[in-house]
């Protein structure tokens, strides 16, 4: 359905152009401190990284405040055990490359908290292709990256996409699952909401493949705690981790392609 | 199927039951005059026309088919029958035997210019103990200024005490505290799931179709039921069957036309209305095609015809059809509309018994085209109701009369269908088909038990049967399918039965003023899941499920009434308390678009909303108007929201003032005001932040736990009679909305700062800034 809303928001405000902005002062009451933990394991060598860190103050700087003394693990499914490694301050890291179809459990202990979660590492899918389309949008122009891959035979493929402009990375949320598209040749648009592509951009995209509950995660991160969306009930996202954390352990896959706009 | 037997048996014996306790016996000595009063000008049916029996308190008021019955003693009477817009019509009668005398009403109304006057002459029925309604005629709303000078009841009941907007300049609204899918919204007995146009702006209701609107907020009446917080209940016009009429209008957004005659002379008559926006019509003036070729428009069409089959039989058929479209170019579209239709049969059987019978059918549906690089698919979803309805009225005593009758509906929900090219990236889907049948027995009885004291009470029971075929489900408390049971088409997977108690009494002070009390039950069995702050036409209807439990609402109410100043003013004040069942709303993360198993997306809860009305309105004179005031409270206890505590409702505004004023200047122009303060909405802000992939994200501790700034807005308007040619009138309304240009904030977002990415700031989005308009229209 953001499908829909893609197309539909718009068109209202072209309709309605009174609509105006204005910057407000907001005091909002503070929070106790909560443990932010993102465990990250991919089927690529030197890309496990486990990042703790605590929740800011509304007015603080977006800055990641790591926390450091933490015991991390991640063990597989045979219970194999790796340890990460503080390599920076709240940044823990390991070489250990996932295999797919393996579940690993991520353990972290901080100051008497235990914080542990599960993530299946689902079977890769590779980008078959990556190109840009145009479309006009109320008058604009408008580039966008579309995605081509085959989803495998069997349900339950969940995907996210990350996108690159001249090598920064996007922080729009991309993410798919195959509950419509099931083993089918699939291309997926990434719609714009910040960036404006021009001829000789370079456009990368990181194609993750993520199990549901990652998934779940990132849906639900998208729809409610972006701070951006219109949505009635903004909240935490759903959280694969236990014991209080907020957060989320993903063993994912990755395929990667990249083109020049032309 | 011994089930469905079960609960044919079940509504056989309320039904006889009624017809039993109906037989008893007549007084004697005493004769009932009944009939038919209509419009002398268009031969329309008057309903709530007040009948008074002069040097007795004996007084009634005609139903809403125009029909009244009044029983008095052998000998000579003077009957006064008074209404809005009407000349008092007195009978002098000696009565001898039942008579039936039908009264063709005199308008006041000369021309369009001179509807200042909008009093019910002798005041309101203080002593009825119907409490928690209003009723609006059209022409009582016309002064108002509104949004793009388009008049909607919608916007205007709003205005009401305990009703307010669901968002800025929408349709939508919330009723002592209820959400907006628990209005139950009737267009001629149909109900009518989405009432709105272009995402709320619009209601899908014509004003130029329409004769009268009365909004219940509390003490619904038995007949009426399947929703939690209020009755709109609206009355297509009918048909001048006296003479054709040509009328319509011209505004900024859309251009509407009325037409309506007799089909034979004062015996039938027939009405054609339709309406159309053109918002698109500039986007065509474009050079560019990548905005001329988008579209976005809406039309609505309503046609009855009524058609006078005997002295005690008269039909009618009444329609309504309405249709969203928006386009961009042919990559996207939707549209969306209702359809209902009507077909009702009065009976009069005796000069004591009325009937009605109805066959109602209602469709909601939604198309959703997209085609683009990846995608070439459409997306259909419908919920369409067949109902049947009967409703006996018998007018035993002037103390005494009985309204009973029943209703059952058959729901087919089909939630959503997805057809998808071959080269499409997704393939067919289709959620589940899903069946319900809804049946209801109601019974009410309106005792004068003396002078002072009055009483309505009665009982609506209930029965909602799931039906198969289809797969239903077990969930675990994480919202897990734990099991899938399939039933067979027809079987009955589940029935809800409920008793709805209403009950009401009324106390009589003096002659002008009363107090009130009552007590009401309303049950839903169909759920709007939506988790949006503006009404979306994908917004999903779903029914009462194994799992999904009817919603129960308690309410009760207590009230004085008072009119001064020879009935010029009339003061309301209301309190109610408000407790609420098996509240439903989304689980974080939900996907509620492709989930057959819907219940695994959704927590339920309850809610309770208590508060107090007051409400001063000055009917008649050159300045009408009123002034309203409502404090209260809604919060909602949903298990696994806010940490399991109370939190408030988006809809808890805590105060809410609307002051309505329109003033006539002199024969050509009417100037009018209305001006709005409310809380603001309760919202979820962040409690705190943190780094996550890279970018910001907000922390959240509890939901609800902000207000938005005050809501308040100042709108203008004036009215300017044209020059009269013969039959032909005329005239232009200007209005201003939001004329100091408050910014009210429809949402307030966070975001990184522009200038300083490593700062968080807040951001209002407001909507409307001073919005003027300007619309024509005529008549002849």
């Amino acid at each position: 359905m953001k499908k829909v809303s893609n197309y539909i928001v718009p068109l209202l405000f072209l309709f309605f152009l009174a609509s105006c902005e204005k910057v407000v002062d907001v005091k909002v009451k503070g929070a106790e401190k909560k443990y932010v933990v993102e465990g990250v394991l991919t089927n690529e060598t030197g890309k496990c990284e486990v990042k703790i860190s605590q929740t800011l103050n509304l007015d603080d700087d977006n800055t990641f405040n790591g926390v450091s003394g933490a015991q991390v693990t991640i063990t597989d499914d045979k219970g194999v055990v790796s340890t990460l490694l503080e390599s920076a301050p709240g940044i823990y890291r390991n070489n250990l490359a996932g295999k797919p179809g393996t579940t690993y459990t991520m353990e972290v202990h901080i100051s008497g908290n235990k914080f542990t979660a599960q993530s299946t590492m689902p079977n890769p899918v590779a980008i078959d292709s990556l190109y840009i389309s145009s479309m006009d949008m109320m008058g604009d122009k408008t580039l966008m990256p579309n995605i081509v891959f085959r989803d495998p035979a069997e349900k339950g493929n969940a995907y996210r996409f990350i996108q690159y402009l001249n090598g920064k990375k996007s922080t729009d949320i991309f993410v798919q699952n195959d509950v419509l598209s099931n083993g089918r040749l699939n291309t997926t648009t990434l719609f714009q909401h910040d960036n404006d592509l021009k001829k000789g951009d370079s456009v990368g995209v990181d194609m993750l493949c993520i199990d549901n509950n990652v998934y779940k995660y990132w849906f639900s991160l998208y729809q409610g705690a972006t701070g951006e969306e219109d949505s009635a009930s903004p909240a935490n996202p759903e959280t694969n981790i236990k014991g209080g954390a907020l957060g989320y352990f993903s063993a994912h896959t990755v395929s990667r392609k990249a083109v020049t706009v032309n | 199927m011994s089930h469905c037997l079960k609960v044919i048996k079940a509504w056989a014996v309320v039904f006889f039951a009624v017809m039993l306790f109906s037989q008893h016996g007549f007084a004697q000595g005493r004769f009932t005059i009944s009939g038919t009063i209509t419009s002398g000008r268009t031969g329309e049916k008057l309903m709530a026309v007040s009948i008074r029996v002069a040097g007795t308190s004996i007084a009634t008021a005609s139903n809403e088919y125009g029909f009244y019955a009044l029983s008095l003693p052998a000998g000579k009477h003077h009957i006064e029958f008074s209404a809005v817009g009407s000349k008092t019509f007195s009978l002098d009668i000696n009565l001898q035997r039942n008579t039936v005398q039908d009264i063709s009403m005199q308008s006041e109304e000369k021309q369009l210019q001179d509807v200042v006057v909008m009093a019910r002459r002798g005041g309101r029925n203080i002593s009825s103990p119907q409490m928690g309604v209003e009723r609006l005629q059209i022409a009582e709303i016309k002064n108002i200024p509104v949004l793009f000078g388009e008049r909607d009841v919608l916007k205007t009941i709003q205005l009401l005490p305990g009703i307010k907007p669901a968002a800025e300049g929408g349709s939508g609204f919330y009723v002592r505290g209820g959400a907006a899918d628990q209005n139950l919204i009737l267009l001629d007995e149909a109900p009518v799931y989405n009432a709105s146009h272009l995402m709320g702006f619009f209601s899908t209701f014509n004003s130029d179709a329409i004769k009268d609107v009365t909004v219940y907020k509390g003490g619904m009446p038995a007949q009426y039921g399947g929703r939690l917080s209020s009755v709109l209940d609206i009355k297509m016009n009918e048909g001048n069957n006296q003479d054709y009429a040509v009328s319509g209008g011209i505004g900024l957004i859309s251009s509407k036309v009325n037409v309506e005659g007799p089909v034979q002379q004062g015996k039938s008559s027939f009405l054609l209305s339709g309406r159309r926006t053109y918002a698109d019509m500039f986007l065509k003036l474009s050079p560019d095609s990548s905005i001329n070729r988008n579209k976005l428009y809406f039309y609505d069409l309503n046609a009855k015809i009524n058609y006078k089959l005997s002295k005690r039989d008269h039909l009618y058929l009444s329609g309504y059809f309405g249709r969203d479209v928006l386009g961009v170019q042919n990559k996207f579209g939707i549209d969306w509309g209702n359809g209902t239709g009507t077909l009702r049969w009065n009976h009069i059987f005796s000069s004591k018994l009325f009937a009605n019978t109805s066959l109602i059918f209602s469709n909601y549906n939604y198309n959703i085209k997209v085609r683009n690089e990846a995608d070439d698919f459409t997306i259909f979803s419908q919920i369409r109701d067949w109902n049947i309805k009967q409703d006996y009225q018998w007018y035993l005593s002037n103390r005494s009369s009985f309204r009973f009758g029943f209703n059952s509906i058959y729901h087919a929900i089909r939630p959503g269908e997805v057809r998808a090219s071959d080269a499409s990236s997704i393939a067919d889907f289709y959620l589940q088909k899903r069946y319900s049948w809804e049946n209801a027995a109601f019974f009410s009885h309106s005792w004068k038990a003396s002078e002072k004291l009055n009483f309505t009470y009665g009982v609506r029971l209930t029965s909602f049967s799931v039906l198969g075929a289809g797969d239903y489900y077990s969930v675990d408390e994480d919202g897990n399918v734990t099991d899938t049971t399939h039933y067979q088409r027809g079987a009955f997977v589940k029935t809800y039965i409920n008793p709805e108690p209403r009950v009401a009494a009324s106390y009589k002070l003096n002659d002008r003023s009363s107090i009130k009390a009552s007590y009401v039950r309303n049950v839903q069995n169909l759920h709007l899941i939506s988790n949006s702050t503006t009404s979306n036409p994908s917004d999903k209807w779903v029914a009462s499920s194994n799992i999904i439990k009817p919603e129960i609402s308690d309410q009760v109410s207590v009230g004085y009434y008072r009119d001064f100043a020879d009935n010029k003013y009339e003061f309301t004040l209301e309190a109610y308390y408000k407790d609420m069942q098996n509240q439903i709303d989304y689980r974080n993360g939900a996907d509620i678009y492709t989930n057959d198993a819907i219940e695994s997306q959704l927590l339920f809860g309850k809610g309770r909303a208590y508060g107090a009305e007051w409400l001063l309105k000055k009917r008649e004179g050159r300045f009408t108007g009123w002034l309203s005031y409502t404090l209260s409270k809604t919060e909602r206890l949903i298990d696994g929201i806010n940490n399991n505590q109370w939190y408030n409702a988006r809809q808890d505004r805590t105060h809410d003032i609307a002051v309505v004023g329109s003033y006539q200047l002199n024969k050509k122009w009417t100037v009018s005001a209305n001006w709005v303060f409310s809380t603001g909405n309760a919202v979820t802000y962040p409690a705190g932040k943190y780094i996550l992939d890279g970018r910001p994200v907000f922390y959240y501790t509890e939901r609800n736990g902000y207000r938005l700034p005050s809501y308040h807005r100042l709108d203008l308007g004036a009215t300017r009679q044209l020059k009269q040619k013969g039959r032909f009138s005329s005239e232009l309304s200007f209005s201003l909305y939001n004329a100091y240009g408050r910014e009210n904030p429809f949402t307030v977002n966070f975001r990184e700062k522009e200038d300083n990415p490593q700062k968080t700031e807040a951001v209002q989005y407001a909507l409307f800034k001073y919005v003027p308009s300007i619309a024509y229209s005529f008549k002849f």
